[in-house]
């Protein structure tokens, strides 16, 4: 348990990197200026409170040197402290925010299923408080811990028994935070999830706004963050009755400490063990002591507390990354196999989604993907993209994909989604995805095979107008469309496609028809395609039923099968 | 903040609460002080020192339990009102108009939801109240010292303007680096939304680095802001250091002068130095308070910001008159952020018609549905649906009226069951089941281990497209309006399932009106009436067979399968 949390530590504390001289530099000038301050604080008492009393004005003037000293001292360093703890923990956010982002990026394929409102809730609130315990949290700890320590030192060497007393408190505190640690740690598990789901109730009324307001249904929602809500109220009020059980033994600690000390005091001044001015500075010094210790009790259950949260990032970042460091980089395009499937099993919750025996995709042929909706269609595309986990042995190019680094191997193709996603950039940039380092003129090119032209020419803005921005939108047949100019710039050896021309006006089609016609003696392409056009154009049909291949073969070849292709183009004439 | 008003009394009880504690806590060091000048002759005071002692321990102990169960019970309290801001802001997504909704970025929202929300209570919570308690203390500690000596105040009254001077200065400069803060993180957590949604296409098209520098970027500007911030805070520890520190040591020197010269005892002085540490604290916590009351403001803005959107107005029933149009609009225009998006169109549809609206992508086909549908209410000219005028107020009469199906229809993470029904009680489990035959997803639906509970994940990304669209002509055949819009409903679906589909809805849709969107001459040959758009006008309409011979734009549009057939 112990050895875990400083593991997770240890892991935090290299984002401080390569600040962390500025930030150790930082808590050590501010520990040093407030010791300074104490016991300057601490003399100066004893001085003045002797020198009142035996109205000796040395004494009373060099206390009030002394703590004059001090108090310059504390300003500048408390000024130091701001400027390099500033610089540290301002890097420190921006490291531990791009690492926990690359993760999200690189992490192994299930990242489809993670929700975006859970991304973002960690990417903040998590982050937030992982950065305060090396921040905000553990400068009131430092600070309590330091100057309370210094306080006891101090005492100890005034009189023994006092510091006694101030130890033992102290020691008390430590063991009831220790003890706490767990509840707390799952309380704020409970209350980061709560507000997850929150975010995530958010999201679904952000997104299916369109179905609630046309389905005039209000009541239902308003009902599901109400429930969200009371579930982050409840998880924080769970948090906050263990903090007041906490609470409740901490200030029991503090308060002994308030008394103790007194009463021990007068006790000794009176037996003539103690002289008046040394009372007088340990009972400033313990009152003093309480003070700063009573902000050490706060910061313990906050960094407790806080420390469960990076722990929601440290799994994160322990996840396992697609494996994109090592591998093939070079692409042999002279066998006459594209795609070399055996043994292929795709799952998906713990369900056999797709399985393919054995099945080659032989070179710049058009193929296409055919079955009934869900029959695992846009799956083998995944699969081929290397978006899903799978079992078995795939061969792209005679090389196995797992022999590829990632990026080589995607690179290899080129996806078009079902319902393209365009992102909230420029629709110049958009395209540009497909290749950053295209020419005007490459790109000039695509746009029009793919009918962009047409309608970005006409807007305001052109193809500068940013999607998303004021709320622009494009319609679905313009979002394909880029999506199919984005996959062009590309010029894959492999185009794969999900369906793309569903949503395309005719004469858009016959534009992409016109590009496919071009590409497809010197690209293979993969549809996963519904329109009996499309389908019948193909060399080779490709028929999936529950997850399996049923028929594969040349549309000549599955006529005669009388198969599921045979009965696709009899009942179909008409279309 | 108008939540308070609800709990009222409570915030007054927890002033009182505070006030009290304030009081106690120096009502302590009081004693304290007295006792200190008995010291001196402990022998004849002892009896009264040891009850010194034993009034202060008792004060200790109610103290004590104040400082545990105050914050406990501030909490308490203010997690009610924060979490009412939440509900608000979920409110206020599901009430404002679509059109106002489509311009906010969701990264927006959430972090309104997240930072803003968690700084405001802090602020509420912690720094005000924290600060109340410097206050209190503050003024009483002043009003003791001013019994006990008016010189020693003076003296340090003089220091306060100095200070507020310095705060204020520097609280300025805080107020737009805080604001630019909070923008550039809200930026960045759209940016992130959009990646996090779009993460197939970042992965296919190996993109991941690119906009990991893109990141970078973003978050070093952030940074840097961030930076300033804390550049600032040195010079305000500075200045909070000064003003924490300058009075309390005017105080001793000028506490040691009266002593010398017999105005004050030493006891009085003991007092006089924890009073005066009170009172810098007050000055102190001022500054800091200055420094989170301009967080908490920028924060409360852009809450106030969301909170502020007006919702749709709903009036109280309208009834439609009765007539045999089922749709009328006369000289509508309608205008997207300044690009004019539709242009004087006039259309009338017939109770029980069938018509299709075509054009190429972009025509303005998708807006108009949304208009017949009451999403967008802002324009130029006159609607009517089923005898009500759709004018601002009325859009939930007209939305009774019809059933929309978009492409994208969203899959709420609910329920299979729920989702069809959307909640509705008054469908039985036969209608639910029929309602899935009739889109083809019962069969789907049953193989399922979990059937009709299963939960949808993520908007549908356990199901296919083609799936997820039959859960929503699911869910729209259940509505059972006489006014269906269908926008691009089967382009997800395959051949035979569209088929099929349109075999199935076709008893279901033969009396009711139907405008649907399509490009699809299959979907389109056997309405009533086509209207072909253009560039948000309407340049030819009239039957399949008519617009055939007027060998016009759509006939050049389908030409293909016009000629093929």
């Amino acid at each position: 348990m112990k050895s875990k949390n400083m593991k997770q530590l240890k892991w935090l504390f290299q984002f401080i990197k390569p600040h962390q001289i500025k930030w150790g530099a930082g808590f050590l000038i501010d520990i040093i200026g407030s010791g300074i301050y104490q016991i300057c604080n601490g003399i100066a008492l004893e001085n003045i409170g002797a020198g009142l009393i035996n109205s000796d004005k040395c004494f009373v003037f060099y206390g009030l040197k002394t703590i004059m000293f001090g108090a310059g001292v504390i300003t500048i360093t408390g000024a130091l402290f701001w400027l390099l703890y500033g610089a540290s923990i301002s890097l420190f956010r921006e490291n531990l925010k791009i690492n926990t982002f690359k993760k999200i990026l690189n992490k192994k394929h299930d990242i489809v299923k993670d929700s975006p409102a859970k991304m973002l809730t960690l990417l903040n609130q998590d982050i937030d408080m992982s950065i305060s315990i090396f921040g905000d949290e553990l400068r009131p700890f430092i600070y309590g811990l330091g100057t309370s320590l210094i306080a006891i030192a101090v005492i100890f060497y005034t009189n023994i028994w006092i510091g006694i007393i101030c130890l033992s408190t102290f020691a008390g505190n430590i063991f009831i935070t220790l003890y706490f640690k767990d509840k707390q740690e799952e309380a704020v598990n409970k209350r980061q999830k709560a507000l997850e789901n929150l975010n995530h109730q958010y999201n679904a009324l952000y997104e299916g706004a369109a179905v609630l307001k046309s389905g005039n249904i209000y009541e239902k929602p308003i009902q599901w963050v109400t429930e969200a809500t009371k579930k982050v109220s409840d998880a924080k009020k769970t948090e906050r009755f263990i903090a007041l059980k906490q609470n409740l033994l901490i200030q029991l600690f503090l308060n002994l400490n308030n008394v103790l000390p007194m009463t021990l005091g007068v006790y000794l001044y009176s037996t003539g063990i103690l002289e008046i001015g040394k009372v007088f500075f340990l009972i400033q010094m313990s009152i003093q002591f309480i003070f700063d210790y009573q902000l050490m009790g706060p910061a313990l259950i906050n960094i407790s507390k806080a420390i469960a949260g990076e722990k929601r990032i440290y799994e994160l970042s322990n996840e396992a990354d697609e494996d994109s460091e090592y591998g093939v980089e070079e692409v042999v395009n002279n066998n006459e196999i594209a795609l070399d499937f055996e043994n292929i099993k795709v799952m998906y919750d713990d369900k056999l989604t797709l399985t393919i025996d054995k099945l080659q995709i032989p070179k710049n042929k058009l193929i296409a993907v055919v079955g009934d909706s869900g029959a695992g269609k846009s799956t083998f595309l995944k699969l081929i993209l290397q978006l899903i986990p799978w079992t078995g042995q795939l061969k792209v190019f005679n090389t196995a994909a797992r022999d590829y680094k990632l990026e080589k191997l995607r690179s290899i193709f080129a996806y078009i989604e079902q319902t393209p996603k365009i992102l909230n950039l420029s629709i110049l940039d958009n395209i540009l995805l497909g290749n950053q380092e295209a020419t005007s003129e490459e790109v000039k090119e695509v746009v029009i095979k793919a009918g962009v032209d047409e309608f970005a020419a006409k807007l305001v803005n052109g193809y500068d107008t940013i999607i998303g921005e004021d709320g622009f939108g494009l319609s679905g047949g313009e979002c394909q469309r880029i999506a199919i100019a984005r996959a062009l710039l590309k010029d894959s050896l492999i185009l794969l496609m999900d369906e793309v021309t569903s949503a395309l006006d005719n004469k858009s089609e016959s534009i992409i028809q016109e590009t496919i016609e071009r590409f497809r003696y010197n690209h293979t392409i993969i549809i996963a395609a519904h329109r009996l056009k499309t389908i019948k154009n193909a060399d080779y049909i490709l028929v999936f039923k529950k997850g399996e291949i049923i028929e594969f073969g040349s549309p000549e070849e599955l006529l005669q099968n009388n198969g599921y292709y045979y009965n696709l183009i009899n009942n179909k004439t008409d279309l | 903040m108008k939540h308070f008003k609800l709990y009222k009394m409570k915030y007054l009880f927890l002033l009182l609460a505070i006030i009290f504690y304030s009081t106690l806590d120096l009502t302590k060091f009081l004693i304290l002080g007295n006792m200190v000048d008995m010291f001196y002759n402990l022998s004849i005071y002892k009896e009264r020192v040891y009850l010194g002692i034993i009034i202060i321990s008792s004060i200790s102990i109610l103290v004590y339990l104040i400082d545990v169960f105050l914050p406990y019970f501030k909490n308490i309290i203010v997690e009610e009102d924060i979490n009412k801001i939440r509900l608000e802001i979920g409110n206020k997504i599901i009430n404002i108009p679509f059109k106002n909704l489509e311009k906010m970025q969701f990264g927006e929202i959430l972090t309104k939801a997240m930072s803003d929300i968690d700084r405001v209570q802090r602020f509420i919570e912690l720094d005000l109240s924290n600060f109340l308690m410097l206050l209190f203390k503050g003024v009483i500690a002043g009003v003791i010292c001013l019994l006990i000596n008016w010189k020693f105040l003076i003296a340090f009254i003089l220091t306060i303007p100095i200070i507020i001077i310095l705060s204020i200065i520097s609280g300025k400069f805080e107020e737009k680096l805080l604001a630019s803060q909070k923008e550039e993180t809200s930026n960045l957590n759209s940016f992130l939304m959009d990646i996090i949604n779009n993460l197939v296409v970042v992965k296919s098209f190996n993109l991941s680095n690119k906009f990991l520098r893109i990141f970078q970027d973003k978050s070093r500007s952030v940074k840097r802001i961030e930076y300033n911030i804390y550049q600032r805070r040195a010079l305000f520890s500075f200045i909070n250091a000064i003003s924490l520190l300058l009075p309390t040591i005017i105080m001793m020197i000028v506490g040691v002068l009266l002593v010398s010269k017999g105005e004050l005892t030493t006891g009085e002085f003991t007092i006089m130095l924890a009073m005066s540490s009170r009172i810098a604290n007050l000055l102190g916590g001022t500054q800091d308070f200055i420094y989170n009351y301009q967080g908490y403001k920028t924060s409360y803005n852009r809450l106030l910001e969301l909170i502020n959107v007006p919702e749709e107005e709903n009036r109280s029933a309208i009834l439609g008159q009765m007539t045999d149009h089922c749709m009328i609009f006369k000289n509508v225009s309608f205008c997207y952020n300044n690009n004019k998006a539709l242009d004087n169109i006039n259309m009338e549809v017939k109770k029980g018609e069938h018509i299709a609206l075509v054009g190429r992508s972009g025509c303005g086909k998708s807006t108009l549905i949304k208009l017949i549908s009451s999403l967008y209410y802002d324009y130029d000219g006159q609607i009517t649906i089923n005898g009500i005028s759709s004018i601002p107020g009325n859009q939930r009469f007209v939305r009774d009226q019809i059933t929309l199906v978009l492409q994208g229809n969203y899959l709420f993470p609910i329920s299979i069951r729920d989702n069809i029904t959307l909640f509705s009680e008054k469908y039985t489990e036969k209608d639910i089941i029929e309602a899935s035959k009739v889109a083809g997803i019962y069969d789907f639906i049953l193989s399922l281990p979990e059937g009709f509970d299963t939960i949808v994940e993520n908007g549908g990304i356990n199901f296919s497209g083609g799936q997820r669209q039959r859960l929503c002509i699911a869910r729209a055949y259940l509505k059972k309006s006489q006014l269906v819009l269908l926008d691009e409903f089967t382009s997800a679906l395959d051949v035979n399932m569209e088929k099929q589909i349109l075999d199935s809805i076709e008893d279901w849709l033969h009396d009711k009106t139907l405008i649907t969107v399509a490009h699809r001459l299959s979907t389109i040959r056997n309405t009533d009436r086509i209207y072909y758009f253009e560039n948000g006008r309407i340049v030819e309409n009239g039957t399949y067979e008519e617009l055939c011979n007027l060998k016009g734009a759509f006939y050049h549009l389908f030409k293909g399968e016009i000629v093929g057939r």
